[in-house]
């Protein structure tokens, strides 16, 4: 594999940095291993046709996963067709980003965000 | 038997495919071809004209957008990708793609027709247009990014400028 700029190797440090598309990658391959169309579609799946990837973004993405090591190529069905995994990385980030994703909804349910007639939400 | 707009949009898709660096085409290339194969396939037996048509704007879309952003960050990173995903500097780029697949799409619908004496009709319009309206929005992001990052900013006007000489060379080549 050619050499990837690796500038986001770092970025990973901090959940909130990983970009929404690649966060639904991430979800889409938490289940199992999948090639390229099969995330497309789960990804567009998972999040209710909000979030559909072009070829561009999805390989971008991947690219950048892969230099992160947040991802990692695997054996599957076909053998025409390149198939991914999570790694450890991987589902450290993916777990670090569902509890950050878990602790605002937290959040929004004790101040009552965007429930009528709450009182305010003090910081 | 794939149908004939099917077979036209992959020939298509893969002549797009040339914008992107060397490199990255030839780690995901075959993929990306792949993907968007049966993304047409889906589209079209479930919508037919209307989902092509939907495919091919995300595509315009999602390749501008991309194009950009890997062709600079091969050299450099972040900063770059942040500023190819400023809206002038990826809308021209949209804009003579969506150029191209209007001017694709006439030819495979309507055929090679020669520019007629009236009335030049709504496509050639809307051609035009995209054309024209995309020469305010690169003057803005010239004025705008040129001071602060040259060479990155024209790297990116050399592309639009590529995209809009690339879509008039085919309808001069068409004789249209």
């Amino acid at each position: 594999m050619y050499r990837l700029t690796v500038y986001r190797k770092s970025i990973y440090n901090t959940s909130m940095d990983i970009p929404q598309s690649e966060f639904y990658i991430l979800l889409s391959l938490a289940i199992k291993p999948r090639h390229g169309y099969e995330i497309m579609k789960q990804v567009a799946r998972d999040s209710g046709d909000k979030v559909q990837l072009g070829p561009g973004t999805l390989y971008g993405s991947i690219k950048r996963m892969l230099a992160s090591e947040l991802i990692v190529e695997a054996p599957g069905d076909d053998p025409r067709r390149k198939y991914y995994r999570l790694t450890e990385e991987g589902k450290k980030a993916l777990k670090s980003e569902v509890d950050r994703y878990n602790d605002v909804m937290k959040l929004v349910k004790r101040v009552g965000l965007f429930e009528p007639f709450t009182s305010a939400y003090e910081l | 038997m794939k149908p004939a707009v099917i077979e036209a949009s992959e020939r298509a898709y893969n002549w797009l495919l040339r914008f992107y660096p060397a490199r990255f085409k030839q780690e995901f290339g075959t993929e990306m071809q792949f993907v968007f194969s049966e993304a047409l396939k889906d589209s079209y037996s479930q919508h037919r004209a209307r989902g092509l048509f939907r495919l091919w704007g995300r595509t315009v879309l999602d390749a501008a957008k991309t194009i950009i952003v890997e062709q600079f960050e091969k050299e450099k990173g972040v900063s770059m990708e942040t500023m190819a995903k400023k809206t002038s500097a990826w809308l021209p780029l949209a804009m003579s793609l969506a150029a191209l697949a209007l001017l694709i799409g006439y030819v495979l619908v309507v055929g090679i027709v020669g520019s007629p004496d009236g009335d030049e009709g709504a496509p050639a319009r809307i051609f035009q247009l995209l054309l024209a309206g995309q020469l305010p929005i690169m003057a803005f992001f010239a004025v705008k990014w040129l001071p602060e990052q040259p060479r990155q900013a024209w790297k990116i006007l050399a592309l639009q400028l590529g995209a809009i000489v690339l879509a008039v060379s085919l309808v001069l080549y068409f004789e249209m």
